[in-house]
């Protein structure tokens, strides 16, 4: 089933009001090593491709509109594909949601550098990844790699309508996940972790996985994590990002639009009892791409163009992202599905946050936040106990806290770092959490 | 009950697919040819809408396996099928040999096994999912979540239902597997909010099943709304170690994480399964059997074979505490020198077969829930799940449930707590496992990862356990 051929049977239906086409075509190439010797060889090349269909019905105050989703593989055929429509047209009208319109053709806002892996096919770059992945384990002593799983794939993206939306961009999404082993006076200890990126930026990659082999290290000398009362808890990289990510989530018009949200427009963020001088405020922008996060993108799922859009300023809630059918419902201008977004720098330099007593974690099994009940938490597989006076590594027990009890005391250091989805602080303190000891 | 129809689809695909693997198995020592169409709807209702869509379990595709000099790739694709089974045996061959001449340090198996395997197999089930009325499915979720949301402190909810189809093949030179069936699960979830506390609970239903389980959520539901109220009430467990009585859900999950993922076999092979160390000694108190397999019990993870052509078994993790062995996936098998279990899953044809679990469980005991309680001095009821990880080299393990009720001299006070943290070393917990109740029950509403990716259908249960853990 050719692109063409789908948009013309979606063309030709009367009973469909509008309909959108998502392609993805994806080349990708993946290793999977052990120790550092190739296990099995993959590659993959397939075309992925997604028709939403929408009905509407009445008129006027009454008008509604219901939409189904199905899936159109390339191997369909002109029968297959008919029934697939009318299927989904039927559900679709089994729908009767409030009208809401579908975006329009417009420019995009932002446009995504080209990637520096672009002009040779992914399975090119295998050798130079891996390369720069292992060159910190020479210098790792007694830690090593002890398996590790490269993914880096090239998708070309196109999203159509039926008002003349058609958007088209290229995107490379790198992905490691790995395990690092360290020998320790109780035996071998490791650490798992990945890691993901859109450029080939070998630096980077070697100085994401000399740090990962340092910290095996450290919790193969760790000791078991002992009673504590009243310290903050540190957060960086992945865990910081998932607790500023509660206040993204939260700012998404979706969530405001099925009341799911505590968060209010015009209001604080950070609580009605914060008390000036003992936060940072938050400033926190959706947007559309972020140098090295391989979800950077021109557009939404939509097709709609994505802004950098400010969402909070100064600790107070402004606007909310989202597909632009909530925003409609709220009659809020429509912003676009943002997947990465930016938080402002804090007060504090990192080194300050870490120097006073507490708890960093550096590690979690899972780490856990709760969008809707803001409780976060999780089991510890390495941090770091500042006493006053040593940075003494343990593992084990765990941590629990809520945000609603923290963020009118949440803390944001003054340097920024790139995490997965977010550019923001490189570490923020909790104040208010319950710790479990490990015995 | 009619049977489940094999995709039309594979089924006229599977003589082009015979024919490619014929001529490639003259370029390669071993080839395989996984396919796969697996259908399937959702539903779901939240604030102020409806919609229907499809599960992200839809997948139709291919996945060819070589091995050649004992090297073993693979190639994953979705179209090109049209231009005959020359052009497509050339064109994949191709892209194989271009994979083993990419890796020449790659590691050597030794020969994939094809011993002659022919079967087929059709599920069945009460009321077919993907032939439900949309209408009628879109109007009893909307029905449940409005049944929320006429409580004053329930703010959000969403009522949800998925159907899947499963179809696929496997062909080899000397295999030809078919096998299709349906599994289903729908969920109920509200979010409670007073002030500036909320909490979060739900209810699932799941199995091989279609449309009849939406009856089952359905008188659920006052059930939530009960405990969305009461939640609102919750307080904090303080941290410590505690006896806990675990439901079937929680306590599946326990197993799930503590010897399911530590003895898939690849672990093994990476060396990364302290479970090694253990086998044939003591791992958990003497009176636990935990099993895992795609057959013998009738949950979301079974199958008649697994995505590298093995039939599905039952595996005797542990037997009356004693470690027996893990579950394999073909790969990890023949390094390890073992019959394959039927373990190798993929999420889907283009992503690689790992060892993974099926339907996971502790033997029912002899107790009743209400012993168990009775037997409790001071500790905690743990329910609803909310989600689990494992640390297979250093048994560490981490649970999150969602409501903990206290007992204090076995009697439930009437505290509740959640969200509940679960914490401690596997053998620790396992060995301190003192009662185990003759029910058994099976939920298959969740999904596996392996590490923080490869989501698998599988299922967890099994009777309420009683043990001892650190909260917090």
């Amino acid at each position: 089933m050719k692109l063409a051929e789908l948009k013309e049977a979606l063309a030709s239906r009367a009973d469909l009001a509008d309909w959108r086409i998502s392609e993805t075509r994806r080349k990708g190439a993946e290793c999977y090593l052990i120790g550092d010797r190739p296990d099995l060889g993959r590659s993959i090349e397939a075309r992925d491709c997604q028709v939403t269909v929408y009905v509407d019905q009445g008129g006027g105050e009454t008008r509604s509109r219901g939409s189904a989703s199905a899936a159109v593989h390339p191997t369909m055929g002109g029968r297959e594909l008919a029934a697939l429509l009318d299927r989904a047209a039927f559900a679709a009208s089994k729908s009767r949601n409030p009208w809401y319109p579908i975006p329009g053709p417009a420019p995009a806002s932002f446009a995504p550098p080209a990637s520096g892996f672009e002009g040779r096919a992914p399975e090119a770059w295998s050798a130079e990844l891996l390369a720069a992945l292992y060159r910190a384990e020479g210098r790792a002593g007694a830690a090593r790699v002890n398996s590790l799983e490269l993914f880096l794939t090239r998708s070309e993206r196109r999203v159509l309508n039926s008002r003349g939306v058609d958007a088209a961009w290229t995107s490379w999404s790198g992905t490691v996940e790995l395990t690092v082993e360290a020998e320790g006076s109780a035996g071998e200890v490791e650490l798992t972790d990945w890691l993901r990126f859109s450029e080939p930026d070998l630096a980077r990659l070697e100085a994401e996985m000399a740090g990962r082999l340092e910290a095996v290290r450290d919790r193969a000398a760790a000791a078991p994590l002992p009673a504590l009362a009243g310290l903050p808890l540190v957060l960086a990289k992945s865990e910081a990002e998932a607790i500023l990510r509660w206040f993204f989530g939260n700012l998404d018009a979706a969530r405001a639009y099925s009341k799911a949200s505590p968060l209010v427009l015009g209001q604080s963020l950070h609580g009605a009892e914060a008390r000036e001088g003992e936060y940072d405020r938050l400033d926190i922008r959706a947007e559309p791409g972020l140098p090295g996060a391989p979800a950077s993108a021109p557009y939404d799922a939509e097709g709609f163009p994505l802004a950098s859009l400010g969402c909070a300023e100064g600790g107070v809630a402004r606007a909310f992202h989202g597909a632009p059918r909530y925003a409609h419902y709220l009659g809020l201008p429509p912003a676009g599905a943002h997947a990465l977004f930016s938080v402002g720098p804090g007060s504090i330099p990192a080194a300050e946050l870490r120097s006073a007593p507490g708890l960093e974690v550096a590690y979690f099994s899972d780490f856990d936040v709760d969008l809707d009940s803001g409780d976060f938490g999780g089991e510890i597989r390495l941090a770091y106990w500042n006493d006053g006076s040593r940075r003494i590594p343990v593992t084990g027990g765990s941590v629990t806290g809520s945000l609603f009890e923290n963020r009118g005391l949440l803390r944001l250091s003054r340097e920024t770092a790139l995490a997965e989805t977010m550019r923001g602080p490189e570490a923020i303190l909790l104040p208010r959490v319950s710790v479990t000891a490990a015995k | 009950m009619p049977d489940c129809p094999h995709s039309a689809f594979l089924a006229e695909r599977k003589a082009l697919f015979a024919q490619a693997i014929r001529i490639l198995a003259r370029r390669f020592d071993y080839v395989s040819v996984l396919g796969t169409d697996d259908a399937g709807v959702s539903y779901r209702a939240l604030r102020g809408e409806t919609s229907a869509g499809e599960p992200a379990w839809v997948q139709r595709g291919f996945v060819l396996r070589a091995q050649a000099g004992g090297r073993v790739v693979e190639t994953a694709f979705n179209e090109g099928l049209e231009r005959g089974p020359e052009r497509l045996a050339a064109e994949a061959g191709d892209r194989l040999a271009a994979l083993l001449a990419a890796s020449p340090g790659q590691k050597e198996y030794p020969p994939l096994p094809d011993e002659p395997a022919s079967a087929e197999f059709r599920g069945v089930v009460e009321r077919p999912g993907l032939e439900a009325d949309p209408e009628e499915v879109l109007r009893r979720l909307a029905a449940f979540r409005d049944a929320l949301l006429e409580r004053p402190d329930i703010v959000a909810a969403s009522a949800s239902a998925e159907f899947v189809r499963v179809s696929r093949f496997f062909l080899s030179p000397r295999r030809d597997l078919f096998q299709s069936f349906e599994w289903g699960q729908a969920y109920c979830f509200g979010v409670a909010r007073r002030g500036e506390a909320a909490k979060t609970s739900y209810r699932a239903a799941s199995g091989l099943a279609g449309a009849e389980l939406l009856d089952r959520i359905e008188a659920d539901i006052p059930g939530l709304a009960e405990e969305l109220a009461e939640l609102l009430g919750a307080g904090k467990v303080e941290p410590g170690e505690y006896e806990v009585v675990m439901s079937p859900d929680v306590a599946g999950v326990l197993a799930h994480e503590a010897f399911g993922h530590g003895v898939e076999a690849d672990m093994f092979v990476k060396r990364r399964a302290k479970a090694a160390e253990y086998l044939g000694k003591r791992v958990a108190s003497g009176i636990v059997d935990m099993y895992d397999g795609a057959a013998g019990v009738a949950q979301t993870g079974s199958f008649l074979f697994d995505d590298e052509g093995n039939l599905g078994t039952k595996t005797l993790v542990i037997s009356k505490g004693i470690l027996q062995g893990g579950f394999s996936d073909a790969l990890s098998a023949l390094e390890l020198g073992a019959a394959p279990t039927g373990n190798g899953r993929r999420q889907a044809y283009d992503h690689k077969a790992y060892a993974r679990m099926t339907n996971t469980y502790f033997a029912p005991g002899s107790a009743t829930k209400e012993e168990m309680l009775a037997s409790v001095k001071r500790g905690w009821l743990l329910d609803r799940l909310n989600s689990g990880m494992e640390d297979p080299k250093n048994w560490g393990i981490q649970l999150i449930v969602l409501v903990g009720r206290e007992i204090v001299e076995g009697k439930l006070t009437g505290r509740i707590a959640s969200p509940v943290f679960c914490s401690g070393y596997v053998p620790e917990v396992l060995g301190a496992i003192d009662m185990v109740s003759g029910d058994f029950e099976l939920t298959g509403s969740g999904a596996c990862g392996k590490g923080h990716k490869e989501y698998v259908k599988v299922s967890s249960g099994g009777p309420y356990v009683k043990t001892r853990m650190r909260l917090g």
